[in-house]
């Protein structure tokens, strides 16, 4: 980041490297809109070079930038600039319930819709700890030191989240 | 530790081995002893395995669109933001001309980082990284 700061475009370039794949999967599990989502990453990407300057290196350099992705992402949720797919609950049901045979089952690019719909259908709070913790590997400490909230009431938040998913998913389980 | 309840609050920590040695040990003898929270476990494992077989999307690379993003933002700042920024100087600042700046439009100039010559540079670097 340091050389970030000093308008290294390389070193810039290579954290966009490593981290957009990674970065940009999590927006948009998070907001369900891959165009959207591609915007955010962008921002999120401009803004750390745009702010390398002031810089803390107060936690690790990761968990800053799904911070960064994370606020966005709510900041546009909250002012409803983007449409969410609604999750309709019986819709779900019917996605779930319509599966003919078990060969269906195999069909992954349905079941990532109707994941994807699951994963949408969270609270918000369920959500973000969910995705930070199984599509970026943070632990229940870091996540908790960015959404601000205590290591049990992660642990609650991530239990709750997956009862939620068994309930909904029990077809494919 | 012994009650079920207890036990499937911390079956998702226990999952993802963020629970403490011991506790563990007593999630792992419970759940020896008791079928319903062996159920439950198994549950919960395997819809971590759905959502770990869940396929990451591939993101084109965001060099190029982010580099014209940048050219976009050094345009706006050097052809309208600081000539605006300046000419409000001008009219305000009473040291403007004696060679020190106003520290408000030395805050609101922020965009120094991107100077003319750069910006064919950035954008070469980015096209080179991304061909790399």
């Amino acid at each position: 980041m340091s050389q970030v700061a000093e308008g290294n475009l390389s070193a810039f370039r290579e954290i966009v490297v490593r981290y957009q794949r990674p970065l940009l999967n999590y927006i948009y599990r998070y907001i369900g809109d891959w165009a959207a989502a591609e915007d955010i990453a962008q921002e999120v990407f401009l803004r750390v070079f745009k702010t390398a300057k002031e810089y803390q290196p107060l936690s690790s350099f990761k968990t800053w930038l799904f911070k960064i992705a994370t606020n966005l992402c709510l900041n546009e949720l909250r002012d409803n600039k983007i449409l969410r797919n609604s999750i309709d609950i019986d819709e779900l049901n019917t996605l779930t319930s319509a599966r003919s045979s078990p060969e269906r089952e195999t069909e992954s690019r349905e079941l990532s819709v109707i994941l994807m719909k699951a994963l949408q259908s969270l609270p918000e709070k369920q959500r973000v700890a969910l995705l930070l913790h199984k599509y970026d590997g943070f632990s229940y400490i870091e996540i908790s030191r960015m959404m601000g909230c205590s290591l049990s009431a992660v642990e609650s938040l991530i239990h709750r989240a997956r009862q939620s998913l068994k309930k909904q998913l029990s077809p494919y389980i | 530790m012994s009650h079920c309840k207890e036990i499937h609050e911390k079956l998702s920590a226990f999952i993802d081995n963020e629970l403490p040695s011991e506790e563990r040990s007593l999630i792992v003898e419970h759940l020896h002893q008791c079928s319903s929270c062996a159920q439950e476990e198994t549950s919960l494992r395997k819809i971590v395995d759905l959502l770990d077989a869940m396929p990451d999307e591939s993101p084109a690379s965001a060099f190029a669109s982010i580099a014209v993003r940048l050219a976009a933002l050094w345009k706006f700042k050097e052809l309208v933001w600081k000539p605006v920024v300046g000419f409000i100087e001008r009219l305000l600042y009473p040291g403007y001309g004696t060679g020190r700046r106003c520290p408000v439009s030395r805050y609101l100039c922020n965009f120094d980082d991107f100077p003319p010559e750069s910006l064919s540079s950035i954008y070469i670097s980015f096209i080179q990284g991304a061909r790399k």
